[in-house]
Order: structure tokens, then sequence, then C-alpha cells
């Protein structure tokens, strides 16, 4: 089984070259010469790196940036001079004054011999592959391969592997396998699964999992693009599309409030898939299973027309003019202080400021999220209460990192990913407070109150003393454990840790890792965090804007109240509504979008959106010029010129705003007295992780992977948690 | 130059046009005026490859005319745009019409 022993030769990174220089004097550069071309390189860089460097791409099938190295395709063989033997350039590290030939007739030869053998044992259904087109085999064949080969398949036969169930996700075809092993690594570095590895030698070497059993783990859809053959496929995608067929637009995620950076592929106005994009700063190259795969559930439930609930409690499908007029007629009757808005936590900023913008057109400044944060002491009033202060990048500078109730793992997949690489190379230390999880990664368990900070606070224990004495000490908070009073409290008592701990220190140390994509964005255009000022005084019109999670019931209105739902999918929201404006989702229009970093990042629409639907922003204008208070935009460009008035950071996309006065947040914070509340995160197992908004609830490939991750529990040879294995 | 010959040639055209066209509902008068206005809208032209260009135009169109290419509704959408809906304008009626 591949396990990760030790230090990795890698890639010199940023941070890397940071410390190092910060440490000692700047390592000697290496000189070494590439088709003789002088080139000076890091020691310790592999040929195939060096070569990166130059601009000389070497072809490769086992080696991967992110993955630690195999060396067991032969793919990347180059000639070094004075070497008898052709080397691979992926494992071997340069020399002083090496000269390396990466395209003479020894190489082409080697590789073509290489790739003779690799076809020999690969089958050629490229015609009904679904890796086809995009398959680096394929094209590396083409480059780099012979016309013809000399297997005489009659008698010397053809490879052929059974195939394997992996899951609901993952479909496998091991026959095209070709043995590179990079699922077996991204399983055991990346995704902490060592249930995958290989068995038998040579002919006989097979993937998979020793005996059937789900891939359980969060981030099993990365196989499929690590995969370089169509081994490792998309059950979602299977038989679908070719990718010269289809049209690919970048986008933003919002299953998490990572904004990890996606591209969609769609063709004749149909949502296919979803691949990560690389963006180094948020999500490396992976993506969640939920990003992925949750897509499919924006074809079910949606909302196609607006629709008006009748004398009969039956809402109809009505017409954009009735229902606008509807609204309008109600928001113009209503009293300002009996009218509010909910907004959930999947929109984009666009639509939140229209929102606003409106309510208070009409004296109101009842807007709202519905998902909490502490508005006592300081609150949402300061940014850098309720970001991610030190960047999602900045986990892997961190030697101490304290987890306050949240489970990174299934509220931010790929934020957990970077922890577990700070774990694997890096002796980082990891303490939790919160549920005893089944992490990536090994930690100190701290308890499950909030009162285990105190003696955090005080030094006491071995983590406390680690933490204390970390250069560079980190503390994320989930954002669900930050509500009501006590939530308040323990911000507070969070920040008297993080000012302790940052005396003297380049990091802020708290951050907070919010749960919903919309939320950052709509603190920072000024809503009121949490529904409980609704319930102080009785409400007879509420809007909600996408707001699914049930936390407003009639029970909390005046029994006469008006209820609005404008949002994409048919659930707890358009329930309880007597009038529904069908919304887009975040495939479907532009949309600023700032993820728990304060990151503000721009997605670009893929489809438009179906039936009768329109984009949000544009609804709540139409309805304000309905209602006789006319929103002064038009068009996008007006209101991102409105969004730039609110605030400026959030036009200047890909860039992290940094928040200060963390000073004066501690002054404003209740430092005083001890908390003692349970701040267990709801996500726990991976089963919990699959549904967790109203896409993904709706979506049938994420309810059979959390069917299959219940399953699972009772499999007699599912592997024991990590934590529990130490 | 060039224009006031196509000019002239479509006014010798018209009296056929007119008729030809079912057009009788207004006066011929009144129809050489119209036709007269599709040249003089673009009076303020100057630049000489436009000029050529809209002359061949009309040339295009006084042969279609000829040869009956057009019909009776094409020539009224176009000089009166009589069965054509006019664009939604404002936001709301865009809006309405699912052109936002």
């Amino acid at each position: 089984m591949h396990r990760v022993g030790g230090q990795l030769v890698r890639g010199v990174t940023k941070t890397q070259q940071k410390r190092a220089l910060s440490a000692a004097a700047p390592p000697k550069k290496v000189e070494v010469f590439i088709d003789d071309k002088k080139v000076l390189v890091d020691p310790g860089m592999t040929i195939l790196q060096a070569c990166a460097l130059v601009g000389v791409d070497i072809p490769r099938f086992c080696y991967h940036d992110r993955l630690s190295i195999a060396g067991n395709c032969r793919m990347c063989l180059v000639e070094v001079e004075k070497s008898v033997k052709p080397v691979a350039s992926c494992a071997m590290p340069v020399m002083n004054g090496m000269k390396v030939k990466t395209n003479s007739d020894f190489v082409r030869k080697a590789r073509e011999g290489v790739m003779e053998f690799m076809l020999n044992n690969h089958p050629l259904d490229c015609p009904i592959c679904d890796q086809g087109g995009e398959c680096d085999l394929q094209d590396q064949s083409v480059a780099f391969g012979s016309d013809r080969g000399r297997l005489q398949s009659r008698y010397d036969g053809k490879r052929a592997m059974e195939d394997k169930n992996i899951g609901p996700l993952v479909k496998t075809v091991m026959t095209r396998c070709i043995q590179c092993t990079r699922c077996v690594r991204f399983a055991n570095e990346v995704a902490a699964f060592p249930d995958f590895g290989t068995t038998g030698r040579g002919q006989d070497l097979q993937i998979g999992t020793y005996v059937e059993k789900f891939f359980a783990s969060e981030l099993s859809g990365n196989i499929i693009d690590i995969c370089p053959v169509g081994a490792l496929t998309s059950k979602q995608y299977a038989f679908t599309a070719r990718p010269w067929e289809t049209r690919k637009t970048e986008s933003v995620d919002v299953m998490d409030a990572t904004g990890s950076n996606i591209v969609l592929s769609h063709r004749t106005g149909e949502l296919l898939r979803v691949i990560p994009k690389i963006n180094d700063d948020i999500n490396e190259e992976w993506i969640g299973d939920q990003s992925r795969f949750a897509v499919d559930g924006l074809k079910v439930q949606r909302l196609l027309t607006p629709m008006i609930r009748g004398s009969d409690g039956q809402l109809k499908s009505a017409s954009w003019e009735e229902a606008l007029f509807t609204v309008a007629a109600k928001l113009r009757e209503t009293a300002a202080e009996q009218k509010a808005a909910v907004v959930g936590g999947l929109n984009d900023v666009e639509s939140l400021v229209a929102l606003k913008d409106l309510f208070n057109r009409f004296n109101s400044e009842n807007v709202m999220t519905e998902e909490e944060f502490p508005e006592t002491s300081g609150g949402s009033d300061l940014r850098s209460n309720y970001v991610f202060n030190d960047g999602i990048a900045g986990v892997e500078q961190a030697d101490a990192i304290l987890l306050v109730g949240t489970n990174p793992r299934f509220e931010a997949p790929t934020l957990n990913a970077r922890i577990r690489k700070s774990f694997l190379y890096t002796d980082v230390q990891i303490g939790v407070i919160g549920a005893e999880t089944e992490l990536t990664y090994e930690y100190d368990y701290l308890g499950a109150s909030a009162k285990a900070i105190d003696d955090v606070l005080a030094g006491k224990g071995d983590f406390a003393k680690s933490l204390a004495s970390a250069n560079t000490p980190l503390i994320i908070v989930g954002a669900q454990a930050l509500k009501g009073e006590a939530g308040a409290a323990l911000l507070g008592k969070l920040q008297q840790l993080a000012d302790k701990l940052s005396a003297g220190k380049q990091v802020k140390v708290l951050n907070v890792l919010q749960r919903w994509a919309g939320q950052t964005g709509a603190l920072d255009v000024g809503y009121k965090a949490g529904t409980s000022s609704l319930r102080k005084t009785p409400i007879k019109f509420l809007y909600l804007l996408g707001a699914d999670e049930g936390k407003v019931t009639k029970a909390n209105l005046d029994p006469s109240a008006f209820v609005v739902y404008q949002g994409h999918h048919g659930d707890a929201g358009a329930e309880i509504a007597d009038v529904i404006l069908p919304g887009a989702a975040y495939t479907e229009k532009d949309g600023t979008y700032v993820n728990t970093e304060g990151r503000s990042q721009r997605a670009y629409p893929a489809i438009s959106p179906p039936g009768e639907a329109r984009v949000d922003w544009k609804i709540i204008r139409a309805v304000s010029e309905v209602a006789g208070k006319s929103l002064p935009y038009n068009d996008l460009k007006e209101i991102r010129q409105r969004l730039n008035e609110i605030a400026p950071h959030l036009l200047r996309f890909r860039d992290l705003e940094p928040s200060p006065f963390v000073k004066q947040a501690l002054q404003l914070a209740q430092t005083s007295g001890s908390v003692d509340i349970d701040v267990s995160p709801a996500l726990r197992e991976l089963a919990d992780y699959y549904q967790t908004n109203v896409i993904s609830r709706n979506s049938r490939s994420m309810a059979q992977a959390k069917k299959a991750a219940i399953e699972n529990k009772s499999n007699p040879y599912a592997e024991e948690p990590i934590h529990a294995r130490l | 130059m060039s224009v006031l010959q196509s000019y002239k040639e479509f006014q010798r055209l018209t009296p056929k046009f007119w008729w030809d066209f079912g057009l009788h509902d207004m006066p011929l008068g009144v129809f050489r005026a119209v036709i007269k206005k599709q040249f003089t809208k673009n009076g303020h032209l100057t630049d000489v490859r436009v000029i050529d260009r809209l002359v061949g135009e009309t040339h295009q169109h006084m042969k279609s005319i000829r040869y009956a290419f057009y019909n009776p509704d094409h020539v009224r959408n176009y000089l009166f745009a009589e069965n054509i809906e006019a664009k939604p304008k404002d936001f709301l009626s865009k809006f309405l019409n699912g052109k936002e």
C-alpha cells in the first residue's frame, strides 16, 4: 500500500520559500542545461519541474503536481548526458551541470516503446469511453506513440480486469486502468481514505478497495479528474457528451463558503457537469462531491412560473404582471415596521443589494440573513469578526490550529484538504473543541464545551502550550457555534485568546468559517444576522429570498401575514408563500459571491433560467417599479456600480480584502465570565455532508451518495475512524 | 450624383410600384413623398463608401420590386412598420417580455 513516507521532494512553493528565507540564507541554485538552454533551479527539484520552468512540457501519466511522486508510468523518460539509460524525469532530482535532452531520437524511441506497452494492455474502446477527447493517453499516443503495435491479441490475449463498485458517484472501468496510481495517492494523501490501494504485480496489478466498499470520502469525485484515462469516470456524466461539443463557463461554487472555482460544462442550454478550476488561493484543484455532483438537483423541483395562492389555499400559476402587482400592492400597504425580508445562504450580492435597497426605499431596515451571528458586542459591524481573516492559503503556514465548533471536513472540504496537507508535510499541532469526529488528521480533543477555551487561555494542557509557542497560530471557529448571546460571549473569548496569541505576529489568528456562500456578502452589504429581530414585532409582510432552511415559519408571523418567496426551488420557503417569484440558480446568473475569507468572486451564467424564471436582482428591480419606487439601476453594469458605492471591494474580483479593527473588535467584545455551551457541529459524519442546502436536497446523486454512506457504516470491512485508531 | 440618378430612376418606377403592390389606399403623390423620405432620411451621410453601399441597395430594391420578389406585406412592413411590434424599451416591459 502506498503511504506517504516522510518529507516529499516537491517543487518549492511560495510558503516554503518564505520560510526558508526567514530561517537561513537562500539556498544555492543549481545550474542545469535543458535542450542546451541554461537554467538555474533550486536543488531538490526534479528534472521535470526544471523543464517546466523553461517551458518544456514532458509527457507524463503518473506524475501530478499535488501528489507524491511514484515514477511508475515511465512516460516522462528523458536523456541525460553520461547516463546509459533514459531517466524518469519526474523522480530524478537535478544535479549541477546536468545536461538533459528532452527531444532526441533516443528519447522519442523510449517514449514510443513505453506507449506501445501501455496500449498493449489498454482496450481500444475510445469511441465508447467517457474520457474520449480529454484523455491523456489518447493525446499522448497521437503525439508520441507509434503508428502500429506488435501485439497479436490472438496469441497474446488482451489484459482485462473486473470492474469495481466504489459507490454511486464514481464509475470504474478497470480494464482501461494504466496503473499510474494517481487515484491511490490521492486517496491516501488528500482524501485520507487508506482503503484504496493496489494488489498484485505487473500485468495483474489491480487498483481498488481490496473488498468491495464505498469510496467514503467527501472529495471522491476528484479521482475522476486526476485519472489520466477513462478508468474512473463520473456516473452522473456517463455517456452524456464529448468535451468538444460542450461550452465551458467559469463560475463559483455555492455549496460551501469557500467559494471554490468551478467550470460549468453545458450544451444546448443544458448543464452537464461541474469540474474544478485551479485556484491556488482557494481550492487548489479539488472540489467537494457536493459541489461536483449536486447540480442534478437544479433540474428537479424548480419553480418555473410565478404563483399566487388562491382563496382555496392552493398555489396557482400566474403571469408576471399579476404576481408583481400583488406583491407591490402588499408591499405598499404594509407599514414599514411590519415588513421584513429574510435571505438564505445561496444568494449573489447583486440580489442582496437590490432587496436591501428596495426595503430601504420603504423605510424599513428589517433585512436579515437566515444564518445566525451575534448581534451584541461588535457582532457583524466589524468585518474582522465574521471573515476568515488569515485566508485559506494561510492554513499552510500555521504551526498550531485550534478548531472550535466546526467540522471543516464537511463544512469546507477543500479547506480541510489544506489542513491535512499541513498535517502531512509540517509538524502542525491541531486541537479540536466540539465533536470528536473523524477528521482527516490527528488532533488533540479538548472537549465538547466552549469551557475548554478557558484552559487554553490559561495555558493548561499540552495543546495550549504548543498553541502559545506557535509562530503562526490559527483559530478556526465555525459560524454555527456563533449565535445568540452565548455566541457573542464565545466570540469574545476567542478574540481575547487571539489577541494574546497574535501579539507581535503577522497573523490575525481568529478566523470564522462560514457555512453559506452568500453569508459574508450579506453581512458585507449590511444585513442583520439572524432572524431574532423578526420575532419581536408581528410581521405582516415577509419577503423570503431563497430562505429555505425553515428558520422562519408561519408561527413566527402575524396570522394575517403575507409571505413572498423568491428563489429557485420549491422547498420550505415556497411552502409557506402566498406569492412565488421564480428566480435563478447560481448557474443561471451573473453573480458576485464573497467567500468566507472576504474574497469577492464573479460567476458567469452558463444557461438561462428555466421557464418563466428571471434573474433575481431584476425581479426585485421590477417589484420596485410596480410598487412605485424604482431602483436606479437597469442593467448589470449599473447595479455593479451600486455595489461599488456600497463597498468597493465587491468589485475587486479575486482580491482578498483584509479587515482592520481587530483591536477595536476586542474592546467591543464581552470577555468576562466563562462560556459553557456545547459547540458540537451539526455535520459529524459523511452521511451528513451530502445534503446541506436546497440544491443538494433535490439532487438524486447526492441522495444516493448519502444512502451509500449510511449503508457503509454497517459494512463490516469499513475502516475505523482515524481518530479512534490512534 | 449617383444618388440623384437612382432617386430619379426610383421615382420613374414608383407608379408601377404603387399599382402592383396594391398601395392605392394612399394617393400616388403621398406615396411619392414616402419614397422621397426614404432617401432624405439618409441625407446626413457624407462617407462615400456608405453612400455607395446604400445606392447599391437601392438598385437591389428596385430589381426586387420589378421582378416582384417582394410582396405587399414586406413593403408595408419596411415602409410603415405596420405589422412589427415595437421592441420593449424600458426595464419593466423588457422584464415582462422576458428580454431581461
